[in-house]
């Protein structure tokens, strides 16, 4: 998957934990905007559950 | 009963026309290591490109260097004579060869790895001639050895011979290959230039990032000329904890400018462990492996 400049192989059903944590890991290694890592978490379905249930903003986020 | 195998019925006499068969198979150029006890199904099947390949990623078979220089030191059988003219034999005839190479010190260690240890042996000889051990069930085999030795690197003389890597091999029986010989012609050059499998050195460049993810970066190089490889993927890399539990990986990311640098996560929160190649990897028909390297917080 690209993200910002970078192809970033991910395992097969990967879905990451955290937006803040992902942001965090692939932000340092791609170097790409909180948009560009917004749209790659929704594409690996990241979790969009907080830990009271509620939706998190980034699930509205549409894929470019 | 008194029971005896010292005296076994082994004097068959066999025919000796030559007819038009070529009479020299001409020089070893080239060996191949086999583990013990690996055989091909037939001696077709030991000319077959793809089982060849297949052997050398299961780690069956090690091909070696081509030989520049080799040296015959076998041993002739030795005798006992008795005043009354009877003669007993003590000592069976050995056969033991000494084979050079020139290798750099990268390939020196590499084969240095496989001293000292029971091996199977095929041999291609410059006319192209495969050799070695057919067993009775039709299947064939290497020549066992009963020792193998990788000597000290030889270093550069002053009047310009390079540096070289001696083996000498002991063959178990000379029977394997005087009387249980198989040898079959392979016809095309793949087998004199098959290769081996890489040795890649896997480089942590910097401390790991501990945490809810564990993130590090890693150059991975051949070892000798230190060359990035690209292209590798997740699949072929393998993550142990210091426990030694395998830890799954979720990403790895090449740096795209500098060769053969990536950048490995997983959602763990180990501080160390190990990582490198999983097992053997092909890439454009190069066998690729590593030994684990350390990766630390």
């Amino acid at each position: 998957m690209k993200i910002g400049t970078k192809e970033v192989q991910f395992r097969k059903g990967f879905k990451p934990k955290s937006l803040s944590e992902f942001t965090k890991v692939y932000g340092a290694i791609t170097g790409a905007s909180d948009k560009e890592l917004k749209i790659a978490y929704n594409k690996l379905n990241g979790n969009t559950k907080t830990a009271s249930g509620k939706s998190k903003e980034s699930k509205s986020e549409k894929p470019s | 009963m008194p029971y005896s195998e010292l005296c076994a019925a082994d004097n068959a006499l066999l025919g000796t026309g030559r007819g038009n068969c070529g009479k020299i198979l001409g020089y070893d150029k080239r060996y191949y290591l086999a583990k013990p006890g690996f055989t091909f199904a037939s001696p077709d099947a030991a000319k077959i490109e793809a089982n060849w390949d297949a052997a050398i990623e299961a780690k069956n078979i090690f091909p070696f260097p081509e030989v520049v220089e080799l040296e015959p030191q076998n041993a002739e059988a030795t005798f006992y004579e008795t005043p009354s003219g009877k003669t007993f034999k003590t000592k069976s005839e050995k056969r033991k060869t000494q084979f050079k190479f020139i290798e750099n010190i990268a390939n020196h260690a590499a084969m240095k790895s496989y001293d000292d240890q029971a091996w199977e042996v095929f041999f291609l000889t410059e006319k192209g001639y495969l050799r070695g051990n057919s067993h009775s069930d039709g299947k064939v085999g290497g020549l066992p050895l009963s020792s193998f030795y990788v000597n000290a690197q030889e270093t550069s003389t002053i009047d310009s011979n390079p540096e070289q890597t001696p083996t000498v091999m002991e063959f178990n029986d000379v029977n394997d290959w005087d009387k249980d010989y198989f040898v079959v012609k392979i016809t095309e050059s793949w087998l004199l230039n098959i290769e081996g499998i890489y040795e890649l050195n896997c480089v942590p460049t910097l401390p790991a990032t501990a945490g809810a993810t564990f993130v590090f970066t890693v150059d991975i190089v051949t070892a000798g000329d230190n060359v990035g490889v690209d292209g590798l993927l997740l699949a072929d890399t393998i993550l142990l904890d210091a426990a030694g539990v395998d830890v799954t990986i979720d990403s790895l990311t090449p740096d795209g400018t500098v060769a053969g640098r990536y950048v490995v996560t997983a959602t763990d929160t180990m501080t160390e462990g190990t990582f490198g190649i999983r097992g053997v990897v092909t890439k454009v028909d190069v066998y690729y492996q590593s030994q684990p390297v350390a990766v630390t917080s």
